[in-house]
């Protein structure tokens, strides 16, 4: 089995899913500096931890679980909560359409987002994310029907 | 656009976001390598830990036995009634220190304590950058200690309360340690009461409580006897022609971010600040400034009182010893004294409702300052009282005098244990505890809001709210294998005093809180009930409507209503309750509720489209405001009003109907307060907005209307105002998606104003809503 203690080796189970990871980040907290902080963050306890993984077959998982709960935290430190839309966000090469659907994306309530970042960027189970976020799984799956139409209006 | 389009188009967004270079995973690499080296300390501990002993790791594993409990643990809802009580003023007093037993110091520690500092190193470092401290003042360690009170009032009948703190500690820790979902939830646990210690590890200087309320704030000489008019509630007297926030129910009223008294119009803004506005001058003649650090939700104004709400982070001192548990041990039990701190300080989410005596509108004067643990979940106000709601998270620390971790504050007092219930199961409907969190209640006089006429705290999760006249009712919604349930906590309330309570659950989940209705002692609910086969394969879903009585148990119900469809609107009305439910079309369903026990379908209007709001309006009427679509295709063609003949519920017939093509979003449909809603002035009104063009992707302006509408007989709808928003000359800039959400539109006799976050426009309804005036706040 892969040794993850060795940075070559976590670096290339991370390079499989950084993308990801800040993506999720960046859409969860909706900011570019806290979402990089963040990822940094959680990849740094992640590597620190890393016995903590019985099966590298988890990592993706594991260190998403690890992000999410950073996220939750530093989500927590946001006394001041609005609802602005990141242009401020580098867009680089995205096309139109890919901005209008992350402006969809932020459109969405805070658990919505999580959870289909979770589903569509992550490619968690809705099971798996309602453990993740301690909710049953229906209404995972419920909520992930609801931001998906909302998505939906906003982009027809 | 299907699921899987979309799905895929987010996929690509994902892939064009570029990622900073920090992150890259060339750059990660090297960070690695760095992180290494410095890690060694921690291996030589590490190992050393290994060679102990390992405890029953039987806790770390789900357990079967444990389906007691679903979900993890408890959620708490606190709740506080403020009442007026003649005196009862207490004035708040500043440090009560020394009556806690945390000083329960443990001397011999110290010296471990160097050798694991180092371990803690790489924790601190990775935190230091959590526990931004810039934003909270640090003040004098000896600040507030909290202390613990037997409530002065007592206790709500018919829901089991604790017997003591001991029980409320034992039954959490044990929650804690034999959660119900996997492991990754137990590496949650762990997590964040390690993250806790790190918090405290970073501050050089001992934070101690930023305390919200200035203890300089002034407090009201109140006068004993008779009750100041000034602060007496005001009753909503239908002669006012002016608008008030839309509420579910007539005499219970909801906050909001604007509001009006029919001279002054009140407005909050995202910063806390509030402005006062002479409406017919259009004159700006009062302000209260927020606070920086705070999160101001919502407001109440009554008579000559206004009352903000606003959530904030306290930093608490504590003395005694905190033992953190190994960050990097996972086989440690939580006891494991890794380190030990002479004192600490802990991060607590509070509530805090500002009264203030705007008597004279150009200067307000705070009087006084309530705070409860947790943060927000809704209030409401009835009858001189506010009650508020927030949601507090329990954690547990290392023994059950450490009353901080999870019991929550009312004031600086800590909810006696006598007051925190814990729902009991019905026999084999077990009570899922849902969530992390307690219900935290509380009811705050408007004459006297220093403290709480009345606290209590339910271990349970609230998502719904809804307040009746007589009772409080929150509704959180859960899974017990089979299906979606929705459990009900219901709390009785008079005279800003908790009376009695009960606790029940249906199958299904609300939709909203309309889907919830009080009368005649009986609660009327309607659920949307889904469930899924247990390989996932199958799915269904259908519709129930429930009648409860007191105790929360269901004396009559209708079941499988409109299968495959969902609830999407709710309105009840006494003895008849109507109610939306969709797939690609939408029946309208009147139900007789005359006999509780004999609920009945009286009929299923089938129509296009869906309404997300209900609202009865006039005699005889139903309005319905949701969307039109295409039953075909099930493509949105825009929003609709419809208006139901309700004289026979039996039949009921849609005898109009208003579509407003191309409209792209409404948000009014799922934020009701904002919807004006004036059957009696004969109008309605509500912001929508729409894209510039469709067909050109590069064009991405939002155009916002507020729109107004009148209905009657004859002409049935008739628009009478569509105020393009961008251009009311508010936002010469570009208008933001906030300024619309925030946007409200209300009346006072013939003018109608729009207030937004940056100020307000008038328009002369009696002239086609010409534009009448112009108040911009930065001028």
């Amino acid at each position: 089995m892969d040794d993850l203690k060795k940075p070559e080796v976590f670096a290339a189970y991370y390079e499989k899913v950084y993308r990801e990871l800040y993506y999720f980040a960046l859409h969860t907290l909706k900011n570019p500096q806290d979402a990089e902080d963040a990822v940094s963050e959680a990849v740094a306890d992640a590597f620190a931890t890393v016995e903590k993984l019985r099966d590298n077959e988890k990592f993706r998982v594991w260190i998403f679980q690890i992000l999410s709960n950073k996220c939750k935290r530093k989500l927590k430190e946001y006394t001041q909560k609005t609802v602005e839309l990141p242009d401020d966000l580098p867009t680089g090469d995205a096309t139109e359409e890919s901005l209008q659907v992350r402006e969809a994306l932020d459109r969405l309530d805070e658990t919505e987002r999580r959870i289909i970042c979770l589903n569509v960027i992550g490619g968690f189970k809705s099971h798996e994310i309602g453990e993740m976020m301690q909710m049953n799984h229906n209404t995972v799956r419920s909520r992930i029907s609801r931001g998906l139409n909302k998505m939906k209006e906003f982009l027809a | 656009m299907d699921d899987r389009e979309l799905m895929d188009k987010i996929r690509k967004s994902m892939e064009d976001t570029p990622v900073p270079d920090s992150l890259k995973p060339e750059n990660v690499q090297k960070m690695l390598e760095e992180q290494s080296k410095n890690q060694q300390p921690n291996e030589a501990a590490r190992t050393e830990k290994e060679d102990q002993p390992k405890g029953t790791a039987t806790h770390r594993f789900w357990n079967a036995r444990t389906s007691r409990y679903i979900g993890a643990a408890a959620a708490v809802v606190v709740i506080a009634a403020l009442g007026i009580t003649p005196g009862m003023l207490k004035t708040r007093t500043g440090a009560k220190s020394g009556d806690t037993t945390y000083t329960a110091g443990n001397d011999a520690q110290t010296a471990s304590e160097s050798a694991n500092e180092t371990a803690l190193e790489q924790a601190d470092i990775q935190s230091a950058e959590e526990s931004d401290t810039t934003e909270f003042d640090t003040v004098s360690p000896e600040a507030a200690e909290p202390v613990k009170v037997a409530q002065a009032t007592d206790p709500v009948s018919g829901i089991a309360h604790m017997d003591s703190y001991d029980d409320l500690y034992n039954m959490l820790k044990e929650w804690n340690e034999n959660p119900t979902t996997s492991n990754y939830a137990r590496v949650m646990t762990i997590e964040e009461s390690a993250d806790t210690g790190s918090a405290n590890t970073a501050a050089a200087s001992d934070m101690a409580s930023a305390d919200a309320a200035s203890p300089d704030s002034v407090i009201a000489a109140y006068p004993e006897g008779e009750i100041d008019s000034a602060f007496s509630y005001d009753e909503k007297s239908d002669s006012g022609d002016y608008s008030s926030t839309n509420t579910q129910e007539e005499m219970v009223d909801e906050a909001d971010i604007v509001k009006t008294d029919g001279t002054y119009i009140y407005a909050m803004d995202s910063k806390g600040t509030v402005r006062i506005v002479d409406a017919a001058s259009m004159k700006l003649i009062g302000t209260i400034n927020g606070e920086n650090s705070a999160d101001y939700k919502e407001m109440y104004v009554e008579g000559n009182c206004l009352q903000l709400i606003r959530q904030q982070i306290e930093y608490v001192t504590y003395k005694g010893e905190l033992n953190l548990p190994s960050a990097s041990d996972e086989d440690s039990d939580s006891d494991s004294t890794q380190s030990v701190r002479s004192s600490y300080s802990m991060p607590v989410t509070t509530v805090s409702v500002l009264t203030y005596d705007i008597s004279d509108r150009t200067a307000p004067k705070l009087t006084g300052t309530y705070q409860q643990d947790g943060s927000y979940l809704s209030s409401r106000q009835s009858n001189g009282y506010l009650y508020l709601f927030t949601s507090y998270m329990p954690d547990t620390g290392n023994n059950a005098d450490q009353l901080e971790y999870y019991v929550p504050r009312s004031g600086q007092e800590y909810i006696a244990y006598d007051h925190i219930y814990l729902p009991e199961q019905e026999g084999s409907d077990d009570f899922a505890y849902n969530g992390k969190a307690y219900l935290v209640s509380g009811a705050v006089a408007v004459g006297t809001p220093d403290q709480a006429s009345d606290i209590m705290a339910v271990v349970s999760g609230a998502e719904t709210f809804y307040v009746s006249e007589n009772n409080i009712y929150s509704a959180v919604s859960t899974w017990n294998e089979k299906e979606t349930r929705t459990e009900l906590v219901r709390i009785g309330y008079a005279d800003g005093k908790f009376t009695d309570g009960s606790t029940g659950s249906v199958a299904g989940e609300l939709n909203d809180n309309f889907s919830l209705d009080e009368y005649a002692d009986h609660l009327r609910v309607v659920t949307t009930v889904e469930s899924w086969s247990s390989d996932y394969s199958d799915f269904s879903r259908s519709n129930s409507l429930y009648v409860l009585d007191s105790s929360m148990k269901t004396v009559g119900k209708i079941e499988n209503l409109a299968e495959g469809e969902e609830i999407k609107s709710a309105r009840f009305m006494g003895e008849t309750g109507y109610f939306v439910t969709y797939k690609n079309t939408d029946p309208l369903f009147s139900v007789d509720l005359s006999d509780p026990e004999n609920p009945k379908v009286l009929g299923e209007l089938k129509i296009t489209g869906f309404s997300s709001y209900l609202h009865f309006y006039g005699e005889n009427k139903l309005l319905g405001i949701g969307w039109e679509t295409d039953p075909d295709t099930g493509n949105t063609i825009g929003m609709k009003c419809s208006m139901f003949d309700i004289s026979d519920p039996s039949d009921v017939k849609e005898t109009d109907r208003f579509v407003l093509k191309d409209v792209s979003f409404c948000d009014a449909l799922t934020n009701y307060r904002s919807i004006l809603a004036a059957p009696k002035k004969g109008l309605f009104g509500f912001a929508y907005g729409m894209y510039g063009s469709n067909s050109d992707i590069y064009d991405s302006s939002e155009n916002f209307y507020y729109s107004v509408f009148s209905f009657d007989e004859e002409d049935g709808f008739v628009p009478n105002a569509y105020v393009k928003m961008n251009d009311c000359g508010l936002f010469d800039d570009r208008m933001e998606w906030q300024d619309y959400r925030t946007a409200r539109g209300i009346y006072i006799k013939d003018t109608f104003y729009l207030v937004t976050e940056k100020g307000i426009a008038s328009y002369n309804m009696a002239d086609d809503y010409s534009a009448a005036g112009i108040l911009k706040w930065n001028e």
